[in-house]
């Protein structure tokens, strides 16, 4: 798009002529940054990738570094999400700012930089500094940040929908609050390849929305995306898609570059597998998920970026903006959960502003055919989903306390409101700031003994201190909001160290089972000492399966609304394959088709069981909360549940009685006195509740010298928590525990949406067998939860069963007494 | 003798001709309900695991919960304690006051016997009652760990034995009381104690013949025949 009409005042010559020289234009919303900076503005930059947009969010901390009266002290800090992206774009600089002979130091620092190098830019800092959000906390907390950071004009804010919304963002948002006292003229540059609705991301750049100018660019060409089908037989259930592995192949050999992306790791290495069982021209197709080693990750990407691969099979771990070499096609296998992250990965394709972005995705099973259309659809009409937007956890609030009283004393007015200015805090109620601010002091009522909670101690100035110097240590070494679950290195003999696995999958391990890790068959074998898991290569064993917890993507709501409201329109089937429009036909015929306007619940009596399948489409966590709390009413109603599963689509619930109504269980009461109760006896509510302890720093993530496992972490934190909800239900962990369970893994707020709307809108069928529709869900009864009541049930079954056994020799005459010696 | 219901908090059992109550809390009553016997309380095993990381007497504020709830329910008038009540005897001397009080208060108008156990071989000063090496009540002899020579009549603790039982539903695990009829291993009553498998052989070899476990799940105890024991998971 030509850019005649842009004040040239704004765009130095020496810049236009290195635009020039690239042969690239400069774009409208490159200008717009700078101009926004010019009226002295933050800016929320929405452009799609392969824009310009990083270049638009330093364009003005280059133009005005470029002036020769330009200071030599920290200028512009870039926070991205990935180290490996803020390594990127060190390099991406670099181009320009050696091309224009420019007199500017930019380097990154984050968890990976050298100590010795850390010190140098502690003593000098550079002007540009590309960091992560928990550095960026870490140097606010020394003593001289003050004198450091007084001098920032800029923060930019890369993928900010990626660092909103979550418990880094929160402490992101906190380390916000805090620069924006220490350099009150400074401006925060969002960037954002995808967002519907810029305002809730605005309070994020400054407190004053109205000071936040959002500036969007052209939208580029429409991508070209198709769903694989053929009219063939689709499968009913599972996620692997093997059922297209060939047409993958091919379409990976009729194109130069190709990326794969899948949901979850287990996917990725049974596609990676499938794929080279078919790969008799040995085309180079790589693997890359979160568990394989950095080495072996890098080693990936370096083929990746010199060209070397053909194709390569990846999950989230390449999702955000790394930038390589041309892709020609992207594929997403399964459907894609969200439309913001498929269009970032489409976005990877025809990584330049003028080329189309080229994409197919395969959907695994039947209802993921309905996914991948309404994703489309989404992309079309321009709908993206949001980030969350949570109240701040009180846990980070804590960490962030801590971390500011190592800076300096503080006075908790002053830091109460600035705090405040903090996007995710600013409804934080002074209340809830001075628990957390007692909890950090005397460690709350039920810590009050324990001397080493004491962290910060309230002088007579009225100022808080930390209590201690070792409270400083302590802090540094468990700063961050990022609690691993336990993993294991795993070895395998003559390949060396191949990455890290998850304990309590190798806890499902004996000696001798097979697997699959980084594309290869193993063989677990043993373990070496108590962190390092040995394997062999296998031959030719069918492997045992990674079984994957986690890591399954919710369905977001707008694909959701979607889903059901293309089921319910006949007009629009022609475009599914012929196996799918069938399935809907006979469901209509045999029962009824889920409509947006009905909540269509089906009974059924299968194998002496009677089912309930309730297709609430709201996705899999709400469907298991729903499952967890309803299986609690009907065995209150005397109906016996047995056990239940949940998708993405559905609830099915079996039982040993029938149900023969279902308003009453339904009703969204159930959200009361059963969730409460259900919530505290949850094992989810004591995991919740590790992460929040260790973020908080009640528990330690690590100590110097010291390695405990995660279990025994696990333990120790089951214990404090079960103590505390007994003892002080109201602490601010406990209630940040609940409130991230209601936020994270249970999605009880769309669950409460879906209840209230059908509320008297339930249609009820009730079938002698099983419908099409409930045929998927049929085939994931293997992997039930069972139900605490239905364990009881089964240990005084197997009792009743054996208790003459056990009686036999115990009962009858008594025995012959013995001396006890 | 009775014969308890299934899925009940309690069941009744024949040792050494005594009739015994095993508690689905792990503690079982002797004497006709006069002795209360706990074994490996392992008072204080957060704070010894600890030194680095702070778990504040939470697993001994919960021992203590659940040890008051058993003596308020069964009333006994001697209390005996079969060894490991303090996982470090270090620990005990400098226990926290309100916890001392809370145990001082539970020993008032009773009998209190403390079998000093491997992990505690020097009791408190502070601690009420008396201490010893073992103790007969009728026909029965407590001691902290088994003695492969007595005859019979032996209650002992030590092991910690735990047990896998298969269901229908899917396989549970939890701690046991494991006897035949003339001796029997008690269930780690600590709220932070791990476990050995019932199948392991130094507590099998106690149980050459038929023997049964008595298995705690969730309030409730359950009787199954040691062979319906499956090894634990790793």
């Amino acid at each position: 798009m030509p850019d005649l009409f842009h004040d040239s005042s704004l765009i130095p010559a020496s810049f236009e002529a290195w635009f020039e020289t690239r042969g690239w234009m400069i774009h409208p919303h490159q200008v717009a940054m700078v101009e926004a900076d010019r009226d002295g503005r933050s800016a929320l930059l929405v452009a799609p990738t392969g824009t310009g947009k990083t270049m638009a969010g330093f364009l003005p901390s280059l133009i005005e570094l470029s002036a020769p009266d330009a200071e030599d002290s920290l200028h512009t800090i870039y926070i991205s999400p990935l180290k490996a992206l803020a390594v990127d774009i060190e390099r991406n600089l670099a181009i320009p700012i050696r091309e224009m002979g420019l007199d500017i130091r930019a380097e990154t620092r984050t968890g990976d930089t050298p100590q010795a190098k850390r010190k140098r830019q502690r003593e000098n800092p550079p002007q540009v500094l590309m960091t992560t959000p928990e550095s960026l906390e870490m140097m606010l907390t020394w003593p001289d940040a003050a004198t450091i950071f007084k001098g920032v004009r800029r923060v930019v804010l890369d993928e900010l929908h990626a660092l909103a919304g979550n418990k880094r963002g929160d402490l992101l948002s906190l380390s916000l609050s805090r620069l924006r006292r220490l350099a009150p003229g400074m401006r925060v540059v969002g960037l954002s390849a995808t967002v519907a609705n810029p305002d809730a991301l605005r309070g994020w750049l400054n407190p004053d929305v109205e000071q936040v100018a959002v500036i969007r660019a052209s939208a580029g060409i429409e991508p070209e995306i198709s769903v694989l089908t053929r009219d063939a037989e689709l499968p009913w259930s599972g996620h692997s898609a093997s059922w297209a592995v060939e047409d993958i192949f091919r379409l990976i050999e009729a194109n130069r570059t190709t990326l794969v992306f899948v949901n979850t790791r287990a996917q990725a290495e049974i596609l990676f597998q499938s794929l080279w069982r078919i790969n008799d021209s040995n085309l180079p197709i790589g693997i890359h998920h979160g568990s394989l080693s950095t080495e072996q990750r890098r080693k990936v990407e370096n083929h990746m970026a010199k060209g070397a691969l053909r194709s390569v099979v990846a999950t989230a771990s390449l999702d955000l903006g790394i930038d390589w070499a041309d892709i020609d096609l992207v594929i997403q296998v399964g459907a894609p959960k969200g439309t913001a992250r498929l269009l970032q990965r489409i976005g990877r394709s025809g990584h330049r502003y003028d080329l189309i972005s080229r994409a197919v995705l395969v959907p695994a099973n039947r209802f993921e055919v309905f996914e991948c259309h309404a994703a489309i659809a989404d992309i079309r009409s321009g709908l993206l989903d949001d980030p969350p937007d949570y109240p701040g956890g009180l846990d980070v609030l804590a960490q962030h306390v801590v971390g500011m009283a190592i800076a300096d004393p503080f006075r908790a007015d002053d830091l109460y409101q600035e705090v405040c200015t903090a996007y995710p805090y600013r409804h934080l109620s002074r209340a809830d700031f001075d628990a957390v601010l007692e909890f950090v002091t005397t460690g709350g009522y039920a810590l009050k003994a324990y001397e080493r909670y004491h962290k910060l101690a309230e002088g007579r100035d009225g100022f808080y201190r930390i209590a201690h110097r070792s409270v400083a240590l302590q802090w540094r070494l468990n700063a961050g909001t990022i609690v691993e679950t336990q993993t294991l290195t795993l070895a395998v003999r003559g390949l060396g160290k191949l990455g890290k696995i998850e304990e309590y999958f190798v806890q499902s391990l004996v000696p001798g089972d097979t697997f699959i890790f980084a594309g290869r068959v193993l063989q677990f074998t043993g373990m070496r000492g108590t962190m390092t898991v040995e394997a062999i290569l296998a031959t030719g064993a069918e492997p045992k399966v990674p079984a994957y917890a986690g890591g399954r993507l919710p369905l977001t709501t707008n694909l959701a609304e979607r889903i059901r409201a293309m089921i319910a329109d006949r007009e629009a089937w022609h475009q599914y394959p012929e196996p799918v429009r069938q399935w809907l036909s006979i469901q209509e015929w045999k029962s009824s088709l889920p409509s947006p306007e009905r909540l269509l619940v089906e009974t059924f009596p299968r194998a002496n069981k009677h089912f309930l399948v309730i297709y609430g489409f709201e996705g899999r966590n709400a469907h298991q909360t729903l499952g967890m709390l309803l299986t609690r009413r009907m065995e209150r109603a005397g109906l016996r549940p047995i056990g239940f599963v949940a998708t993405d689509y559905a609830l099915a619930v079996w039982g040993l009685r029938a149900v023969t109504s279902v308003d009453d269980l339904l009703d969204p009461d159930m959200l009361g006195d059963d969730l409460e109760e259900w919530m505290q006896e949850s094992t989810m509510m004591k995991r919740s509740f590790r992460v929040v302890a260790t973020i908080a720093g009640l528990i330690e993530k690590t100590h110097p010298g010291v390695s405990k496992t995660g279990r025994q972490m696990t333990m120790n934190s089951d214990l404090i928590y079960d103590v505390l909800l007994r003892h002080q239900p109201d602490h601010i962990l406990i209630r940040a525990t609940r409130d991230d369970a209601a936020r994270g893994l249970t999605d009880i707020r769309r669950l409460a949406d879906m209840l209230a709307r059908f509320q008297g809108r339930i249609e009820f069928r009730p079938l002698e067998r099983v419908s099409p529709l409930a045929m998927p869900l049929m085939l994931e009864v293997g992997r039930e939860s069972v139900t605490a009541s239905a364990v009881e049930d089964s240990l005084a079954e197997l009792e009743a069963e054996l208790i003459d056994e056990a009686l036999d020799g115990f009962t009858g005459a008594p025995l012959q007494a013995s001396l006890p010696l | 003798m009775t014969v308890s219901s299934s899925a009940d908090n309690r069941l009744v059992f024949n040792l050494n001709g005594e009739e015994v109550i095993a508690n689905a809390d792990g503690s079982a009553l002797f004497d006709d309900g006069g002795l209360l016997a706990f074994s490996d309380l392992h008072l204080e095993k957060g704070r010894a695991l600890s030194r680095t990381t702070p778990i504040p007497g939470y697993d001994t504020m919960a021992t203590l919960d659940a040890l008051e709830a058993a003596i308020r329910r069964d009333n006994p008038r001697k209390l005996l304690f079969l060894g490991d009540s303090f996982h470090r005897s270090h620990l005990a001397e400098s226990l926290d006051d309100d916890h001392r009080r809370r145990i001082n208060t539970l020993a008032e108008g009773r009998d209190v016997i403390w079998l000093v156990g491997n992990h505690d071989p020097a009791l408190p000063s502070w601690l009420p009652g008396q201490a010893a090496d073992d103790y007969l009540s009728r026909t029965i002899r407590f001691r902290h760990i088994a003695s492969p020579d007595a005859m019979g009549g032996e209650v002992s603790g030590h092991y910690h034995p735990k047990a896998r039982i298969k269901t229908r539903a899917r396989a549970i695990s939890g701690r046991c009381f494991i006897h035949d009829g003339r001796r029997m291993i008690m269930p780690a009553f600590g709220a932070y104690t791990g476990g050995l498998s019932v199948l392991d052989p130094s507590i099998g070899r106690f149980f050459p013949g038929k023997a049964e476990i008595l298995f705690c799940h969730a309030c409730r105890i359950y009787r199954y025949p040691y062979s319906h024991a499956s090894q634990l998971e790793r």
